[in-house]
């Protein structure tokens, strides 16, 4: 209420209708500092804080592609170690491959040569046992012929003399 | 004289005599000097941040102040009531934002104590100001649409235009400025007035009377309500520069 009568006095010193000194001055001060900050003021802050934005902007856009790169890299290595292993364990089963057949060849080989010198030492040790059993046989038929002559002055005829020795022999012969 | 207390008339706490010029137009009184104190702070900021990005981009000191101040009308005002695309408004709305705020914060300068805007130059020359571009924004963004779509909003009935039309001619045209002042101009002369009250009350209660034990109790409410206007500035410069912003995104779409 005292507003309102207030203003409604005419005069100088109304405190609510404007003042017309104050309003030049706001005026003044207003449109410089609108026409100075747009023009000179404001756009160098603008322009820095949007650079700066740019910036940062690209260092994280680059950062990105870095790290999708070395992703990259990564995953191509990673394939290359895993084609690198594979063909290690693949010369490695062939490695063994091949010295497991070599090692059968040579067991083989072995086996054969051994069985071969196996059957000539027998057939040396039959050999030598037939010779030694004839020379025996010869000997000891003489021997015997020779003492029997001695012992007993009667001659024997062919045949049963013969027949003696081959008894002889079988007795001997069965007994080694 | 009220309990013995002088309190002086309205008209003292707010009239302040030219330093020169005396009554003439062009009379400079604390008031006016506000608002050149006004524009050369807020123009040295940002000239001071503008040029200490040539050593460094990163943002120290007043440059910390310039850019939250153009975040702020970006963010908080135009991506609010105009959009992303009103961001060319923002070295106006700064201008309006930062001259309302100064002009408001002298009321809590200790020995100058007088806001600028609780007389009515700056919030009338203010709100015309505004009231005269969003007239023309809307003419600009809409033609001679812009007034068709004010004065009868669209999806309305017709037989409604009778009611509606006036009262947005009223609303939109006329009590627009005249809000957008008053708010500003009474809540700046109401915190000042508050503020002289309790200086009153105190310097009253400063004798040698033992109802002097009572002085605390207006001088720690003049504390705590100093604390409040600063508040109240920033508050008053925010709702005056996001209704500018409100009223002009208004001009620029039309309303659907």
């Amino acid at each position: 209420m005292n507003l309102l009568l207030l203003a409604a006095e005419e005069g100088p010193n109304n405190p609510i209708l404007p003042a017309t000194n104050e309003i030049i001055w706001g005026a003044i001060s207003f449109f410089l500092l609108m026409v100075v900050l747009a023009k000179v003021a404001y756009p160098p802050v603008r322009k820095a804080m949007e650079d700066r934005t740019a910036k940062i902007q690209g260092e994280f856009d680059a950062a990105d592609k870095a790290r999708a790169e070395a992703a990259e890299l990564k995953a191509s290595y990673e394939s290359k170690l895993a084609e690198a292993r594979t063909e290690a364990a693949r010369i490695i089963d062939e490695a063994r491959e091949q010295a497991e057949a070599v090692r059968r060849e040579r067991i083989a080989a072995l086996d054969a040569e051994l069985a071969e010198r196996k059957a000539q030492a027998e057939a040396d040790l039959a050999a030598a046992r037939e010779r030694a059993l004839a020379e025996t046989r010869s000997q000891l038929a003489g021997l015997a012929v020779g003492a029997a002559e001695r012992i007993v002055e009667d001659s024997l005829d062919e045949a049963r003399y013969a027949k003696l020795v081959d008894n002889f022999i079988d007795r001997v012969g069965s007994s080694t | 004289m009220i309990f013995g207390l002088e309190f002086p008339p309205i008209e003292k706490l707010v009239e302040w005599p030219s330093f020169f010029g005396g009554d003439a137009w062009y009379g400079l009184n604390k008031i006016g000097l506000s608002a050149l104190i006004a524009m050369v702070l807020t123009i040295a900021i940002y000239l001071a941040a503008g040029s200490k990005y040539k050593k460094r981009l990163v943002p120290t000191g007043i440059q910390t102040v310039a850019e939250s101040g153009i975040e702020f009308i970006d963010s908080g005002i135009i991506d609010q009531t105009i959009g992303p695309e009103g961001r060319s408004w923002n070295p106006f709305l700064l201008s309006l934002f930062f001259f309302v705020l100064i002009t408001n914060l002298f009321e809590v300068v200790p020995g100058w104590q007088m806001p600028g805007n609780a007389r009515m130059a700056f919030p009338a020359l203010l709100a015309i100001l505004v009231w005269f571009i969003f007239l023309v924004t809307g003419i600009r963004y809409q033609g001679a649409g812009y007034f068709k779509n004010a004065l009868f909003p669209p999806g309305v009935p017709w037989p409604l235009y009778f009611l509606v039309t006036p009262i947005e001619f009223v609303s939109t045209f006329l009590v627009r400025p005249f809000s957008l002042a008053v708010r500003l101009f009474a809540n700046m002369l109401a915190g000042h007035i508050l503020l002289v009250t309790f200086v009153v009350l105190s310097e009253a209660l400063w004798i040698k009377q033992w109802y002097a034990v009572f002085l605390p109790l207006p001088f720690i409410m003049l504390v705590l309500l100093t604390g409040f206007e600063i508040m109240v500035s920033f508050l008053q410069a925010y709702i005056f520069t996001i209704l500018a912003g409100v009223y002009i995104g208004s001009s620029m779409h039309a309303e659907h």
